[in-house]
C-alpha cells in the first residue's frame, strides 16, 4: 500500500502521545495514592465509593454517639450505685433502732441518717463533666430536687421537683440507624411515687416522698411525748419508713438493671460497628487507593515502550532517498 | 503543434519541465494542510500522415490532475466531525464530572460532616460546643452548594463564550468557502481546467468547517460547492453565504443557541438536534446531556434539602423554648422561578401563580405549561411527560404522580398558543444560605417542646434522622443518594465519551492515512519522478541536439 511521508514521519506520533499520557497519569496516581482520580476512571467504582464513604462518615458517627451514651451510662451508674447504698444504710439504720431505745440512742441514729438525707440529696442532683443535671430530665440547668427539711430551724417540707415530670424527660441517641438507647434516667418516680400498699408515716396516703419520710425520721426520732421518755414515733412509723425506702430501692434497681442493659447493648454493638467499620474502610481502600506496586510495574513498561517508540522514530526519520541522490 | 524533429525534440524538452516542475511542486507542499499531490497529464500529439505512414509530433500537455478519493475525502469528513464533537463533549462532561465526584469540592463529604455535627446536637443538646459546629459545618454545606453552583455557571459561561467564538469562526469559514466557490467557478469555466490548488484550499476550509460543525456538501457543476446545515438549511450556495449568530435559548435564556440569518430577516435558532457533529454539535450535546442536568439535579438538592430541614426545624424549639423557624433560606426565595413566566410571544393576559407544596416531589428540570384555547397542558421538560386537563388544578398530577406543587389561575384570559415556564429549583444551589436568625447557636431548634428543659434532643433526631430518609428527593431518594446518582450519570457519561474520543480518533487517523494514501505526497516518489523527468528532459534535449547536428550537416552539404 502506498504511504505518504506525513504518515510515514508522524505514524509513530499517536504513540508517543498516548504513552506520555498514560505515564502522566500514572505518575498522579502513584503521588496522591489514588487511582480514582475523578469519576469518569470509573463510574461504577466511584459511585460505590461514595456510597461506603457515606456509610463510614453515618457509621462514625454512630461510634462516636456510642461513646457518648457510654460515658453517660457510666456516670448514672456510679451514682446510682452510690445512692443505693446511701439508702440501704437509711433502712439499716432504721430496722436498727427501736421506739423503746432512750432519746440518746435515737438521736446518734438520727444523726447518721441526716448524713444519709444529704448524701442522696446531693448525689439526686448531681452534674455532669459539663454542668448538665442528669437526672432531671430535659431540665438540665436546673436543681432537680430541693428539700428543705434540715435547714435551720429543721422542718418537714415535701421535696421540690424541678426537673421533667415522670415518664418523661428521657434523652435517646441514636447509636445504630434507627436505633435508639436512652442516655439518662428521670429519677422523680424513684423518690416520688405512688403506691397504696404501704401506709406513709408523713402523708397518710398512697403518695410516698422519700426525702420527705428521711427527714420526718430525723427530726422525730429523737422526740419524747411530753416530759415522758416515750418517743413519739411509733414502731409503725418506723415500718413505714422502711417500707418507703425499700420500694425507692427497687425502683432503683429497676433503673440500675436498665442502665446495665443498655451498656451491655453498647459494648454488643460497637463490637459489630467496629467490624463492619473496618470492612467498609478495606473496601474504599480497595476501591480508590493505588495497587503501587501494580502502578509502578505498568509505569516501567509504558516507559520501555515510549523508549522503543521513539528510537524507531529516530530510526526511520532519517531515510529519504534525496540523501543517496548526488 | 510541434513540426519536424526540432518540435518534436522542444515538446518533450516542455513535457519534462511540465512534470518536474508538477514534481517540485509537489515536494514544496508536501507539508502543505489539505494538499493533493498533482500529475501531469501527457498526451500525445496528434499524428501526421506523411506518404507512407503516421508519424507523431511529439508529447503534449494535456492537463494538470490532483490526485484523490472522493470516497476517502467523504470518510474522513465523517470520522472527523465525529471526533470533534466527541472531544468536544469529553471535555466539558470531563469538567463537570471532576467537579461533581472529587472529594474536595462535591457535597458528598459537606453533607456527611453536616449531619455528623446534628448528630452530635442530637447526643448533647445542651452543649454550646457542638451547637457551634453544626453551625460551622452549615455554613461550610451551603457555601460548597453556592461554589458548585458557581462552577457549573461558569462552565455554561464559558460554553457560551465558545459558542459565539465558533459560530464567528464558522462565518470566516463559509465566508472564505464562497469566495473559493466564485474563483474556481470563474477560472474553470474560462479555462476548461481544474483549479487543483484553489480547490484544494476550498476542500480544507471545508474539513475545517467539517470539524466545527457537520456540513452536507453538494458539489455542483460549475466546481461550487453547497454547503448544508442541520435538517437543509443553506449554509453556502455558490458564492452566497448565509450568516450565522447566537440567540438565546427560549426554554433556558442563561443558554446561548446558534442561529442562521435567513432570508427576510428570519432567525432560525439550531438546537442540539439541529446541530449534529463538530464541536459545536459537541458542545450543545454535552450541555444538554450533561451540564443542564447536573445543574438541575444540584438545584433540586439544595430546594428538598432546605425544605425538609426548614420543615422539621419549624416544628421545634430552640434553648429559650422559641419556634424554630428556618434554619436555612426560606424556600420562597429558593423557589422563586417556580412562579411560571409568560413566554415571549404570549398574546392573553392571564396571570398564573404556582405554590410549592412538597418540595421531596419535585422532579429535576424545568416544565412548560401551555393552552390550546381549551385544555392546559403541563409538560415535564426532561422526558416530555405531560398532562392535559380544562382545569388548571388537574395538570400538576403528571402520570398520576403529584409534582410537588398548584398552579392558581389569577387575572386576565388566556389565548390559543399562550405558554409559561415553569422552573421550581431553578437557582437554588446558588441562593441557599443559611437563614438570616441562625447565627447564634442557641436558636438551633433542637427540642420537640416549648416548655421542656434544654435536654430536649427529640426534634434534633429527627433532624439527623434526615441523612437516612429515602423519600427526601424525588420521592425516592435520599439526599446523598440523589447526589450519588448525579455523580453517576455524570460520570457514565463522561467516560463513555473518552471511549467515543478513542473510538474516532482511531478511526480518523486510520482514514486520513487511506486518503493520503491516494492524495499525500511521498517525498521518495517525487524524488523517482525529478530523476524520471530529468532523464527524459536530457533525452529531449540530446534529441534536439541530434536534429540541430543534422541540420547543419544539411547545410554544410548545400554550401
Amino acid at each position: 500500500m502506498r504511504i505518504d511521508t506525513m504518515t510515514y514521519i508522524n505514524i509513530s506520533l499517536p504513540g508517543i502521545q498516548g504513552n506520555q499520557s498514560a505515564i502522566a497519569r500514572l505518575n498522579q496516581q502513584i503521588a496522591g495514592g489514588l487511582s480514582l482520580l475523578s469519576g469518569k476512571d470509573d463510574p461504577v467504582s466511584a459511585v460505590k465509593a461514595l456510597e461506603l464513604g457515606n456509610r463510614i462518615a453515618l457509621r462514625t458517627q454512630f461510634a462516636a454517639n456510642q461513646d457518648k451514651v457510654e460515658i453517660d451510662l457510666n456516670y448514672s451508674t456510679l451514682v446510682s450505685q452510690e445512692m443505693h447504698s446511701a439508702l440501704g444504710q437509711a433502712h439499716a439504720l432504721l430496722a436498727g433502732i427501736s421506739t423503746a431505745y432512750d432519746s440518746a440512742l435515737r438521736n446518734t441514729h438520727a444523726e447518721q441518717l441526716k448524713g444519709v438525707f444529704n448524701q442522696v440529696l446531693d448525689l439526686l442532683n448531681t452534674r455532669d463533666p459539663s454542668g448538665n443535671s442528669i437526672f432531671a430530665g430535659f431540665e438540665t440547668a436546673s436543681v432537680p430536687f430541693v428539700n428543705t427539711s434540715l435547714d435551720i430551724p429543721p422542718s418537714v417540707s415535701a421535696t421540690q421537683y424541678n426537673g421533667t415530670a415522670a415518664p418523661g424527660g428521657t434523652r435517646n441517641v441514636e447509636v445504630e440507624n434507627g436505633r435508639y438507647i436512652q442516655a439518662n434516667d428521670n429519677l422523680a418516680d424513684v423518690f416520688l411515687f405512688t403506691d397504696a400498699n404501704i401506709v406513709d408515716p408523713v402523708q397518710g396516703g398512697a403518695s410516698h416522698d422519700v426525702l420527705e419520710n428521711l427527714a420526718h425520721a430525723i427530726i422525730n426520732l429523737p422526740l419524747n411525748v411530753g416530759a415522758t421518755g416515750v418517743a413519739v414515733l411509733t414502731e409503725a412509723d418506723l415500718k413505714g419508713y422502711r417500707d418507703v425506702l425499700d420500694v425507692a430501692m427497687r425502683k432503683l434497681e429497676r433503673v440500675q438493671h436498665r442502665i446495665a442493659g443498655s451498656l451491655t447493648e453498647i459494648e454488643d454493638l460497637r463490637t459489630t460497628t467496629q467490624a463492619l467499620l473496618l470492612n467498609e474502610k478495606n473496601a474504599l481502600s480497595d476501591l480508590t487507593l493505588t495497587d503501587t506496586a501494580a502502578a509502578i510495574v505498568e509505569l516501567q513498561s509504558r516507559q520501555t515502550t515510549l523508549e522503543a517508540i521513539s528510537r524507531a522514530y529516530a530510526l526511520t526519520s532519517g531515510l529519504s532517498l534525496f540523501n543517496y541522490l548526488s | 503543434m510541434a513540426t519536424g524533429v526540432l518540435g518534436i525534440a522542444l515538446s518533450g524538452l516542455a513535457a519534462a519541465q511540465a512534470g518536474i516542475s508538477t514534481a517540485q511542486h509537489n515536494i514544496a507542499n508536501v507539508n502543505t494542510a489539505g494538499y493533493r499531490r498533482q500529475e501531469v497529464g501527457f498526451q500525445a500529439q496528434t499524428a501526421g500522415y506523411y506518404g507512407t505512414a503516421f508519424f507523431g509530433s511529439g508529447v503534449g500537455v494535456s492537463t494538470v490532475r490532483s490526485l484523490y478519493s472522493q470516497f476517502q475525502d467523504s470518510q474522513v469528513l465523517l470520522n472527523q466531525t465525529q471526533l470533534s464533537s466527541s472531544e468536544a463533549y469529553a471535555k466539558q462532561a470531563s469538567r463537570v464530572d471532576l467537579m461533581l465526584s472529587d472529594s474536595n469540592s462535591g457535597l458528598t463529604g459537606a453533607l456527611d460532616a453536616f449531619f455528623s455535627a446534628t448528630q452530635t446536637v442530637a447526643s448533647d443538646p445542651t452543649s454550646d460546643a457542638a451547637r457551634q459546629v453544626m453551625l460551622s459545618s452549615a455554613r461550610n454545606l451551603v457555601s460548597r452548594f453556592n461554589n458548585l453552583s458557581d462552577s457549573l455557571n461558569g462552565i455554561r459561561s464559558d460554553s457560551n463564550i465558545e459558542i459565539a467564538s465558533t459560530v464567528s469562526t464558522i462565518n470566516i469559514h463559509t465566508g472564505q468557502i464562497a469566495n473559493l466557490n466564485g474563483k474556481i467557478a470563474g477560472f474553470e469555466a474560462g479555462t476548461g481546467q481544474p483549479a487543483n490548488d484553489l480547490r484544494d484550499q476550498r476542500d480544507q476550509l471545508v474539513a475545517d468547517l467539517n470539524k466545527l460543525v457537520n456540513v452536507t456538501t453538494v458539489q455542483q457543476d460549475d466546481g461550487a460547492y453547497n454547503l448544508y446545515i442541520g435538517s437543509g438549511q443553506p449554509l453556502v450556495v455558490g458564492s452566497s453565504v448565509t450568516q450565522m449568530s447566537v440567540s438565546t435559548d427560549p426554554d433556558n435564556p442563561a443558554f446561548n443557541v446558534p442561529a442562521l440569518n435567513l432570508i427576510g430577516g428570519v432567525t432560525l435558532r439550531l438546537d442540539a438536534s439541529l446541530v449534529s457533529g463538530g464541536s459545536l454539535g459537541g458542545l450543545l450535546a454535552a450541555r444538554e446531556a450533561v451540564l443542564q442536568p447536573a445543574m438541575q439535579d444540584l438545584d433540586r438538592l439544595a430546594l428538598s434539602f432546605a425544605a425538609e430541614f426548614n420543615r422539621l426545624h419549624q416544628a421545634g424549639f430552640d434553648l429559650d423554648g422559641v419556634a424554630g423557624g428556618n434554619f436555612f433560606s426560606d424556600i420562597a426565595i429558593l423557589s422563586q422561578n417556580l412562579q411560571p413566566a409568560a413566554r415571549t410571544g404570549n398574546t392573553g393576559t392571564l396571570s398564573i401563580s404556582a405554590t410549592l407544596n412538597d418540595a421531596t416531589q419535585l422532579a429535576a428540570g424545568d416544565y412548560e405549561l401551555s393552552y390550546d384555547g381549551v385544555n392546559y397542558t403541563l409538560t415535564r421538560m426532561a422526558d416530555g411527560v405531560s398532562a392535559s386537563d380544562p382545569s388548571l388544578a388537574a395538570v400538576t398530577t403528571l402520570g398520576g404522580v403529584a409534582q410537588g406543587f398548584t398552579l392558581n389561575l389569577g387575572a386576565g384570559t388566556p389565548n390559543a398558543g399562550d405558554s409559561w415556564l415553569l422552573r421550581p429549583s431553578q437557582g437554588a444551589a446558588g441562593l441557599i444560605g443559611l437563614a438570616p436568625g441562625m447565627t447564634d447557636p442557641d436558636r438551633i431548634a433542637a427540642s420537640s417542646s416549648s416548655t421542656d428543659g434544654p435536654g430536649n434532643n427529640q426534634n434534633a433526631l429527627l433532624l439527623a434522622g434526615l441523612q437516612t430518609a429515602t423519600t427526601s428527593v424525588g420521592g425516592g431518594d435520599s439526599f446523598n443518594s440523589a447526589y450519588a446518582k448525579a455523580v453517576a450519570r455524570t460520570a457514565t457519561l463522561a467516560s463513555g465519551a473518552d471511549i467515543s474520543v478513542a473510538a474516532y480518533s482511531l478511526m480518523t487517523s486510520q482514514s486520513i492515512q487511506l486518503q493520503q494514501s491516494v492524495s499525500g505526497v511521498n517525498l521518495d516518489e517525487e524524488a523517482v519522478n525529478l530523476i524520471r523527468f530529468q532523464q527524459a528532459y536530457q533525452a529531449s534535449a540530446r534529441a534536439l541536439s541530434v536534429a540541430t547536428s543534422l541540420f547543419e550537416e544539411l547545410i554544410g552539404v548545400l554550401r
